[in-house]
């Protein structure tokens, strides 16, 4: 009798614990993107980071401008919204239960900002070729340069010629690795060529003007 | 109010000021780091661990620790290196220096790549 008034409380006291215990439901956070006039936007990217996290989560906007995360773990997030050639929209949302966050994205202004906002290959076609010549360059850019990096690395920034023809000096001995193997081997015969030539360019399309 | 209040008072004050000096220093400090890992570590940091470093580690200590120096070098470049100035704003440029001007010297400065001048910062 006393075992089974034992076991009779020890069931009581384990279901009392399950009970009590705090419940830790993931949550989803959705919501709306919209332009700075009101209009819904498609294809936007939304991301969430949890505080003191290091994984961030990313959807993209419906047609209809919007989003909705897969169930997240609770927790105070910081969320952003981000499209080419609009300012990025940041927001917080504090996912103890499912929550909402609109964003409204405004027109940036900066066309150097927009410009480091593209991607590579958008960054390579925005490079000039009104001349043989310059096609010429460009081409070489998409040959030597991309096959180790995005074309918008290098292209993120503005250099003067001499600028340019110090990062190409570089460049040309370097190995794939991005490591300077200068007096180890021959520098890159088609950089090395061309040295002159390229730097004049990009400087012409990425330089002071 | 009592003198203990006014004492604890006086405290938060003295203990918060300071603070907010750091934030802000912080906050330019960051905007460094951010640029520096940009653009400067590329040359200034190893790409491997076992392979050599084509321009010298930076740290607080560079080119005499004078901040003036540093951004007129990253302004204007070396023969070795570009000229930030048509990318970086002055106030971007005095970041990086903040935040370079944060980095410990190093005991035993990895040397930079055989090839090149053996300025101190190029």
């Amino acid at each position: 009798m006393r075992h089974a008034r034992a076991l009779v409380l020890a069931s009581v006291s384990a279901a009392a614990l399950l009970i009590a215990a705090p419940v830790f439901a993931d949550a989803l956070l959705s919501g709306t993107v919209k332009s700075s006039d009101g209009k819904a936007m498609g294809g936007v990217t939304v991301s969430a980071k949890p505080d003191g996290g290091t994984i961030t989560t990313t959807v993209y906007t419906d047609e209809a401008g919007k989003y909705y995360f897969p169930a997240l773990p609770a927790g105070h997030y910081r969320v952003w919204a981000q499209a080419v050639s609009y300012k990025t929209a940041k927001g917080a949302a504090d996912l103890s239960a499912n929550a909402k966050q609109d964003f409204s994205l405004s027109p940036m202004a900066d066309a150097e900002a927009t410009f480091k906002q593209l991607p590579g290959n958008s960054v390579l076609d925005a490079l000039p070729q009104r001349t043989p010549e310059e096609g010429r360059m460009k081409r070489m850019v998409r040959t030597v340069c991309t096959g180790c990096h995005t074309a918008s690395f290098p292209l993120q920034h503005r250099f003067d010629e001499a600028g340019w023809s110090a990062v190409i000096e570089l460049m040309k001995n370097a190995n794939v690795y991005g490591t300077f193997v200068g007096g180890d081997r021959k520098p890159s015969g088609i950089l090395d060529y061309h040295q002159k030539e390229l730097a004049a360019y990009l400087a012409a399309a990425r330089g002071p003007g | 109010m009592s003198r203990r209040a006014w004492m604890v008072v006086f405290g938060l004050v003295l203990w918060t000021a300071p603070a907010q000096s750091a934030n802000n220093g912080s906050d330019q400090t960051q905007l460094g780091m951010r640029l520096f890992n940009q653009s400067c570590r590329v040359c200034h940091t190893k790409p491997q661990l076992s392979s050599p470093q084509y321009a010298p580690a930076l740290s607080m200590n560079t080119l005499g620790g004078k901040a003036d120096v540093m951004h007129e070098t990253i302004a204007n470049g070396t023969p070795r290196m570009p000229g930030f100035k048509y990318h970086f704003k002055p106030t971007e440029i005095d970041a990086i220096v903040a935040y370079i001007k944060t980095i410990p010297a190093p005991t035993d400065a990895p040397r930079p790549a055989k090839a090149g001048s053996s300025r101190d910062a190029d």
